[in-house]
């Protein structure tokens, strides 16, 4: 059995699947090939530049495709609060952002340059269908999906990986990456002070009993990191679905001293309110069962 | 048998000597070994249960007319984790007046009065106020000034407390609303300044200003493990010295964020190792010579740092004259491995996991050698925790299980 059937059966925690089991349905045994065959491409594309000419035999014409999103279906839920087995830098210095933005490394020094940090974070972005539509708005800026769930961020990885192949020699997509973390134990390991222009928290979990506030991907104590990784005049845009979680949302961030609501304008022409709420699968879901989407957005006050 | 000591504490001076045994204080003398002074902790393991059952009444008696069917108390299933009713801080107030303890029964911050001129034994110690919290407290620290105490607890959240007579009543209502927090578990706190210090489970040391505690200032990035000890120096508050489940201790200029000194621990932990450090089954290698060592206590006291390395028989002293190099000095060897340390006025007070007489040893910390044995003797003789059997005895070691065993 290869070491990644075995792994794929240790993520999923069921020791029932595996290719050489003869008593799985056809349907697991396809998914499980699927995922394996993803994942050997993953870890082939993930780190380089798709236009190399060494890598053209690799390249395909499989990778071109866009992954089924019906092949990495997860649990929507995840735990925050549990220890889970993540990658994280000791500190942000210790951060290989190259890796993750290929395009970008500059052929001489074979580093990112120093002024090419990433600048915005998309903090649960779910499919990536946010990083997918921010990429052509901002093409010199770099932008990090951070995403808990294993499956997720593997059909997210693939996802890029696609998009750069079908669009190689332009550069397209090469500005956004994802990477399976926890924002709420671990974005100062990632980013620096004063990082980061913008932080999107688009339809997060809304945890709706009340002893589970605290899993909110807002909360008080929280704030104050971001307000931490966010530079002066930094934007939090936020969009829920659920009008309690969106007052939920509101009310701390009004609280807190160190965030300001944009105003009703500002909000309306802010072209990143306008992505942010037609772009997301979720968006997208809300707009099919005709539900009403809550926006709000705050900028990063000076400390005072 | 006796019972070992838990936590022991000495005052300034030298002259008090505080321990912790179960839900038990005492205060001994260190002139002669007399028990001074006891507070035991009237709550019970049920008591949370209890306090539970009355709200579902006080609920059900609102919801319906006539009588209701009182709940019942739930009695733990066999084989569930047994409930210890420990005392988890004992921090004294810089002038003494006051002992402030943490319990696990109610999860509480209990502020102990004490006056040991008082002719009355049992009331040398009296409480001022009890705090219940939502969360345990896991860390305490005292404002310089003795105005405000800082409370850390498990689910990673600090709530600020005032110290001011006139604020504290018996049966206190806890602040609601947290000043600061991490999603992790918080190991410790210290009052530095105008600035907190918090350490947690995931390796982090967050340093954020006080009183604007939604300013984070900086984070000290440098452990791989979980962060169990902290300490300033006393003759430079600018340095911290930080530790837990990693081989090394890191010592910082907290104000700048620069990392001084690394100091690596492997070669002098090495010859300490047990098999009581062995790694549990489930994580242990295939040789199964993993062992898992972790920095349980530091003192810093007079140019010297004490280093007490979870359930080893030594405590480690370092020269640290100066942050670019911490030599090793000399280990202190006891008999049993060392449960608890503390330091004052140049004696090093060690708590061993004993049951008969050498419960407690001192040491000098100039020459290092054992002194005053007549006293230390005295002072177990004097403590009144029992146990009948090795079984009724309280988990002596907290720090191993911080770590973390991520599962997927």
């Amino acid at each position: 059995m290869s070491t990644d059937i075995q792994e794929s059966k240790k993520s999923r925690r069921s020791n029932t699947a595996s290719l050489d089991d003869v008593c799985i349905s056809e349907e697991t045994r396809k998914r499980l090939l699927y995922r394996k065959e993803k994942e050997l491409k993953r870890k082939a594309l993930k780190h380089v530049r798709i236009d190399d000419k060494e890598l053209e035999k690799e390249i395909d014409k499989g990778v071109i495709e866009l992954p089924k999103k019906r092949f990495y279906r997860q649990r929507a839920h995840s735990n925050p609060f549990s220890d889970h087995q993540l990658e994280y830098p000791e500190s942000p210095r210790h951060m290989d952002w190259a890796r993750f933005y290929p395009e970008f490394v500059s052929k001489d020094s074979g580093a990112l340059p120093n002024d090419k940090r990433v600048e915005i974070a998309d903090i649960g972005c779910g499919f990536g269908g946010l990083l997918v539509d921010l990429s052509p708005e901002f093409p010199e800026t770099l932008i990090l999906g951070m995403e808990i769930r294993v499956q997720v961020t593997n059909y997210v990885e693939d996802k890029i990986i696609a998009l750069r192949a079908q669009h190689k020699g332009t550069g397209k997509y090469s500005n956004i990456s994802v990477i399976r973390g926890n924002a709420m134990k671990f974005l100062p390991n990632f980013f620096e002070k004063s990082q980061l222009k913008k932080m999107f928290f688009c339809f997060p979990d809304p945890h709706f009993k009340q002893r589970k506030h605290k899993a909110r991907i807002i909360t008080n104590t929280l704030l104050s990191e971001y307000a931490y990784v966010l530079k002066e005049g930094g934007i939090i845009y936020t969009i829920s679905d659920v009008l309690d979680l969106h007052e939920w949302m509101k009310s701390h961030l009004d609280e807190h001293p160190l965030f300001e609501r944009l105003t009703e304008l500002e909000e309306e022409e802010d072209k990143c309110v306008q992505i942010m709420t037609h772009s997301t699968e979720e968006g997208k879901k809300v707009e099919r069962n005709k539900g009403s989407k809550f926006i709000a957005c705050y900028r990063r006050m000076p400390d005072s | 048998m006796k019972h070992p000591f838990q936590l022991i504490l000495a005052n300034k001076e030298g002259t008090l000597l505080f321990t912790s045994t179960k839900n038990v204080v005492q205060v001994f003398s260190t002139e002669n070994g007399q028990l001074l002074a006891k507070w035991i902790d009237p709550i019970d393991t049920f008591h949370t249960l209890k306090k539970q059952q009355k709200e579902k009444i006080q609920a059900l008696k609102e919801k319906t007319e006539g009588p209701v069917k009182i709940p019942k108390i739930p009695v733990p299933g066999k084989g569930a984790p047994p409930i210890f009713n420990y005392i988890r801080n004992m921090h004294l107030t810089k002038d003494e007046s006051k002992l402030i303890v943490t319990t696990d029964s109610d999860k509480a911050v209990v502020i102990l009065k004490l006056n040991f001129d008082n002719s009355d034994f049992e009331s040398r110690i009296v409480v001022l106020s009890r705090q219940a919290f939502a969360k345990r407290p896991c860390a305490i620290s005292i404002k310089e000034d003795d105005s405000r105490l800082i409370v850390a607890d498990k689910f990673g959240d600090v709530y600020d407390v005032s110290l001011y007579k006139e604020f504290l009543t018996l049966e206190q209502q806890a602040p609601k609303k947290s000043i600061l927090g991490h999603v992790s578990m918080l190991t410790n706190v210290i009052f530095a300044k105008n600035y907190i210090i918090t350490s947690d489970r995931d390796e982090h040391i967050r340093v954020t200003q006080y009183p604007k505690t939604y300013i984070i200032e900086r984070y000290l990035f440098g452990h791989s493990e979980f962060v169990s000890c902290l300490k300033l120096c006393p003759w430079n508050k600018d340095i911290l010295v930080s530790a837990g489940g990693d081989d090394f201790i890191n010592i910082w200029n907290w104000t700048t964020g620069d990392l001084l000194f690394h100091l690596d621990l492997k070669s002098y932990v090495q010859p300490l190792i047990t098999d009581r450090h062995l790694a549990p089954l489930r994580f242990q290698n295939d040789e199964g010579n993993l062992a898992e060592t972790n920095v349980s206590e530091i003192l810093v006291h007079d140019n010297k740092l004490f280093v007490l390395v979870e359930c080893t028989s030594s405590v480690l002293i370092f020269d640290f004259q100066s942050t670019d190099n911490l030599p090793l000095l000399y280990v202190i060897k006891t008999q049993s491995p060392i449960v608890h340390i503390s330091i004052a006025s140049n004696k090093l007070y060690v708590a061993l996991e004993d049951y008969e007489t050498n419960g407690l040893e001192i040491f000098d910390t100039d020459t290092f050698q054992p002194i005053l044995e007549d006293i230390s003797k005295a002072v177990f003789s004097n403590s009144t925790v029992e146990i009948q059997t090795i079984e009724e005895q309280y988990p002596l070691y907290h720090v191993a299980p911080l770590r973390k065993r991520g599962e997927h």
